[in-house]
């Protein structure tokens, strides 16, 4: 017979009820969590999605998400025949808050060449953009319908194709075009300066015909340090590998986030140490007479021991899972993506292990202080 | 018909004091006792005289001062405990029962006895068999499943004594276990208790206050602040 599981079903609702306080504790820690590692996914998922082995950018800038970028669109063909590339297309981003049925839609336009490095999108609903003008694909966040005819500026489009789980590193649904399409909402987007620049001066840099960065897809023995080399000779652009531009984000967009989060999530454990160990002493305690009756009968510490610890556990596992569940059922009532990884919940699994077992050194040493015969009066 | 008795308890000079200076209380003075297999011996006497301190220093909960104390044979204390795990010896030797039942609330009747016979290493089928075979003994084997807050205070206080008993122990002490029974339960308890100290080789001493179990004791030990003052043998009518 389990001592400890007998005294839990002796008092199986208050049990039950403690268990479900700390899962919502656990709850809250794991998803704060999952926050932090949908954020990460959010900002690097644009990146990411690309597959680009370089991003070329305007010199010294770190664009094209950390700082704004800009390069005629025709460096992409010289780009191109540069030995070592195997494919590059040019890219323009833009983020644009459109009226939508009576409210604002926020958005990440992202403009890119058909059949080129940056248009691989997996379509969940619909089709790819086939036509070069007025098609768009949408991430199903921005809450557009297949058919829809949607209006940025002066040009209507045309919902064509859903994807799913796209987003800029602000959180914002993506809606994909091509890259004239994305061009031209990207002028009418345009603080007023560039746009009188342009007007003034069609040959200047910030032309019409520029774009923010431009993918590059090497072959697979080229040498990544002689492209960047080479491409680093023309004065007015820059060459980040994929790696340097998960950097930069995680820097400008995660750093900080990841300092919030993790700052909160430890006050969270510490929170919930205190919580566990005050339950497990309370429940010590009530059982104070079982003890020193234990005792007494001649039960040695390391059975009331594992009794005050299997308890812990028990709590700590059940508000865990209790607590892993109701996360995932309330995930999608949550405006930004929740990502829950293995990884961090085994570890949050280990961190509640080590919790229980060192909120019940309390529990544990009164119970061991407990004189026997303190069973012997009334 | 008379066994032939052994000692079982030997005390010698024992000495008990809580606190020090002019404030101490002398608990138990220079006490002499000893108590044979088949004895049911009543420690007797006035609130504060130190019935429970002398019981408990014999149950090894309460360290002596001074003195000697020999159970079953084998030297437990002399000037100081002479064996480490004391609690060992308790579930090996003793059995307690106590004014309140001190059943644990969240085991059933026959897991309270059981519970005994686990802690001493049987597994849980032979341990429950014995269980329900000390029950049947006490005549409370149709309430082994309740839980001891649905039992009487009769009934909780037999199962009480079926954990005393379930390790078969050679000394049984008793703090005034017929305090929240009636006479005739009280009477029945007491009966129960001698009738397993001549089956069981057993020694058996119970504080009481209790004046109608007095003549189903076979020795009354008076005490008075801490010291032995009589002991008499009560007629068996
Ligand atoms: N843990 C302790 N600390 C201090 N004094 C104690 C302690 N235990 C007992 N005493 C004192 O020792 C004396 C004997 O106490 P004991 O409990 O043995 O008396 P008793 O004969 O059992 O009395 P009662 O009939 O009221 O149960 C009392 O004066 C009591 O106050
Ligand atoms: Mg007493």
């Amino acid at each position: 017979m389990n001592l400890a599981w007998r005294d839990v079903q002796h008092g199986l609702g208050r049990f039950i009820l403690t268990c479900v306080g700390l899962s919502l504790l656990l709850g809250v820690v794991m998803g704060m969590t999952a926050i932090y590692r949908g954020l990460v996914a959010e900002a690097l998922g644009i990146v990411d999605g690309a597959k680009a082995d370089l991003w070329i950018v305007e010199g010294g800038k770190r664009g094209p998400f950390a700082e704004a970028s800009r390069i005629p669109r025709d460096t992409r063909n010289a780009v191109m025949v540069q030995s070592g590339v195997a494919a590059a297309g040019a890219i323009v981003y833009q983020t644009v808050e459109i009226p939508y049925r009576g409210g604002i839609l926020r958005a990440f336009v992202v403009g890119a060449e058909l059949d080129r490095p940056g248009n691989e999108v997996v379509i969940v609903e619909g089709r790819a953009i086939l036509k070069s003008r007025s098609e768009l694909v949408a991430d199903r966040k921005t809450g557009l319908a297949l058919g829809e005819k949607l209006r940025i500026g002066r040009n209507d489009f045309t919902v064509v194709g859903l994807v799913a789980n796209s987003a800029s590193s602000g959180g914002d649904p993506v809606i994909m075009m091509t890259l004239r399409d994305a061009q031209l909402v990207q002028l009418e987007f345009e603080p007023s300066a560039v746009r009188k620049e342009v007007a003034r001066n069609p040959q200047s840099g910030v032309s019409g015909d520029t774009v923010n960065a431009i993918i590059v897809r090497l072959h697979p023995n080229a040498s990544t340090h002689d492209v960047i080399e080479r491409i680093r000779r023309w004065k007015h652009l820059g060459a980040l590998t994929n790696p340097e531009q998960q950097q930069i984000l995680t820097r400008s967009v995660i750093e900080k986030a990841r300092k919030q989060i993790g700052l909160f999530t430890g006050i969270l454990l510490i929170v919930s140490t205190v919580v566990i160990g005050l339950i497990i002493y309370t429940m010590t305690m009530d059982k104070k007479k079982a003890i020193a009756t234990l005792k007494l009968i001649g039960a040695p510490d390391r059975t009331i021991v594992t009794l005050i610890l299997q308890q812990a556990l028990a709590m700590g596992l059940s508000g865990f899972a209790i607590g892993a569940a109701l996360i995932r059922l309330a995930q999608d009532y949550f405006p930004r993506r929740l990502v829950f990884e293995t990884s961090d919940t085994l570890m949050l699994l280990g961190i509640i292990i080590i919790v229980c077992l060192a909120a019940s050194v309390f529990g544990v040493r009164s119970a061991l202080k407990i004189d026997p015969a303190s069973a012997l009066g009334g | 018909m008379e066994k032939p008795a052994r000692p079982v308890v030997d005390i010698a000079r024992l000495s008990k004091s809580f606190g020090e200076g002019p404030t101490a209380v002398h608990a138990l003075v220079d006490i002499n006792l000893t108590i044979n297999t088949g004895e049911v011996v009543g420690l007797i006497g006035p609130s504060g005289s130190g019935k429970s301190t002398l019981l408990n220093c014999i149950g090894c909960i309460t360290e002596p001062d001074v003195g000697e104390i020999r159970l079953d044979g084998r030297e437990i204390y002399h000037d100081k405990w002479m064996i480490d795990d004391l609690r060992r010896l308790r579930l090996e030797t003793i059995g307690f029962i106590f004014q309140f039942h001190n059943l644990l609330p969240f085991l059933s009747a026959w897991e309270n006895v059981a519970i005994v016979r686990t802690l001493m290493g049987e597994d849980m089928e032979q341990a429950k068999a014995r269980a329900m075979d000390l029950l049947g003994y006490l005549q409370v084997d149709n309430r082994a499943n309740s839980p001891p807050a649905k039992l009487s205070g009769g009934e909780a206080q037999r199962v009480a004594i079926a954990r005393a008993l379930a390790n078969e122990p050679r000394i049984i002490l008793a703090d005034e276990p017929t305090a929240a029974l009636d006479s005739e339960r009280a009477t029945i308890v007491i009966e129960l208790m001698k009738k397993v100290a001549v089956e069981r080789e057993a020694a058996v001493i119970v504080v009481t206050h209790d004046e109608k179990i007095f003549s189903r004791l076979d020795r009354m030990v008076h005490l008075r602040d801490g010291r032995i003052v009589d002991t008499e043998r009560p007629d068996h009518a």
